[in-house]
């Protein structure tokens, strides 16, 4: 595959342009202004989208090969965004629910729901790609190593906060006790990050811009953007519909007959 | 892989890895968007 | 009690909790006993009481000591951590990456006879990823080794590693 300046337009930036004619389009079919969106979180989902379809074309075709992992060392682009995303998106989870315990604003316990199930849909991404990565980098797709067993962890704890969630009928409570689960549920997200730290792991320390190459932090660098754009889309449309629950709960729907 | 590329401490191939890590990145984001599609909330929202 | 208060309470409760769980974790409560893997000095520490016990130990290929067999699958070779070396035996290619000089974590038990008897090579790389240097061939390094010539592999392994 070549390069990607050499390609007439990048994946990305074909996409992009189909879907602003598509929109330009539709708003003037419907006679509103032509780069009108329904929300603003789809500007971020546009941008995003298009941005990762670079990344991603870069990471398997124009990166160079590592010296060592040679090829496989494409798995990156996928792995550490994912990483990096994970982290902060809990990271805001437990700044919520603080927020949320201290203010009682509902806006903040919404906000816990929605970063909790993106975070969770982004750490089982990572997991995955972390297996794939380790089979034949390592030599094995598991083993009970710190990091591993200690973001698996992480990520069961979460997914138990979204359960206990489930389980809570009044309202009150069940935003407490979320919020409650949520800030214990961080404790793992710090001991996840700092596993290697702490303990003997086959996991290699934090990488950063000096034990990585230009060429290679470049590619990371869009892939994370591209992800980090796409997980403030999920975030916001996941935050509608809880919003949207609220509204229900608070005013529920007229009985059937009464409006009949 | 071949015994004989022992020692040699370079990755050879191992595409069907990466093929596997960027489909399931595919398949987590058009899933989790059809998830959030078929739950969003509808009439008058949007 | 009002709502909000109550509210207050419990953050405040669980973030004592959860602070004070990350503090006994990083202090290092639970992680003396619990390790993922010795060194060879602190495996060799043990003296006889370390033999037969299935633990994991990491250490550095130590340059041109591999010894790779494809008839029989048998690989054969020397871990270090610089003050103690053990030697190791192990069944089956190892991943890949493995190469003189870079880091393992062997699972397997240490013999009467001093050998380490592995049946699993986990390769333990670095956070470094660079492409190859110009003009730079890490075959060479496997073409050395399979002259069975150990110098020849130690001066490639090296040149590749100033490389870098």
């Amino acid at each position: 595959m070549p390069p990607i300046e050499s390609l007439p337009i990048s994946p990305g930036a074909a996409v992009g342009l189909v879907a602003l004619v598509a929109i330009v389009v539709a708003n003037q079919r419907a006679g509103r202004t032509p780069w009108a969106l329904p929300r603003w979180e789809h500007a971020f989902g546009l941008v995003g989208l298009c941005t990762i379809l670079n990344g991603q074309y870069m990471g398997l075709f124009e990166a160079p090969r590592e010296r060592m992992m040679g090829e496989v060392a494409r798995i990156l682009y996928v792995h550490v965004p994912s990483a990096w995303l994970t982290m902060v998106v809990f990271l805001f989870t437990f700044l919520f629910a603080v927020a949320f315990l201290f203010t009682g604003r509902k806006v903040f316990d919404q906000l816990v729901e929605a970063t909790i199930e993106v975070g969770v849909v982004l750490a089982i991404l990572l997991q995955c790609t972390g297996m794939l990565f380790a089979k034949p980098t390592w030599g094995m797709y598991w083993d009970w190593d710190p990091r591993l067993v200690s973001t698996a962890v992480m990520t069961l704890s979460f997914i138990g906060v979204l359960t206990l969630r489930s389980l809570v009928v009044d309202a009150d409570q069940r935003a407490t006790w979320t919020s409650v689960g949520a800030i214990l549920a961080s404790t793992s997200m710090a001991v996840t990050y700092y596993s290697v730290q702490w303990w003997r792991s086959v996991h290699q320390m934090q990488s950063s811009p000096d034990t990585v190459a230009k060429p290679i932090v470049l590619v990371l660098r869009i892939n994370a953007f591209a992800l980090l754009f796409l997980t403030v889309w999920f975030v916001a449309r996941r935050w509608r519909i809880a919003a949207a629950r609220a509204r229900e709960d608070e005013a529920p729907p007229l009985p059937e007959e009464v409006l009949a | 892989m071949t015994p004989e590329t022992v020692g040699s401490g370079v990755i050879q191939g191992g595409w069907e890895y990466i093929y596997a890590a960027y489909a399931l990145s595919w398949v987590m984001l058009i899933g989790y968007t059809a998830s959030l599609w078929f739950r969003a909330p509808r009439g008058g929202e949007e | 009690m009002n709502e909000h208060a109550k509210r207050r309470l419990f953050a405040l409760g669980a973030l004592a909790i959860g602070g004070a769980a990350l503090f006994w974790v990083s202090a290092g409560q639970m992680g003396e006993d619990l390790v993922y893997y010795w060194s060879p000095t602190e495996l060799l520490e043990h003296g006889a009481s370390a033999e037969g016990a299935t633990v994991r130990i990491m250490g550095m290929v130590e340059p041109g000591s591999t010894e790779w067999s494809p008839s029989d699958q048998r690989l054969a070779f020397r871990i270090t951590d610089g003050a103690q070396t053990i030697a190791v035996l192990g069944q089956g290619a190892p991943p890949q990456m493995f190469r003189d000089g870079i880091g393992v974590v062997v699972e397997g038990e240490l013999g009467s006879d001093g050998v380490f008897h592995s049946d699993t090579v986990i390769v333990k790389h670095n956070n470094e990823y660079k492409p190859p240097a110009e003009g730079e061939m890490p075959e060479e390094v496997y073409k050395a080794l399979m002259k069975d010539d150990p110098e020849a592999a130690q001066r490639a392994s090296l040149a590749a590693q100033e490389g870098s």
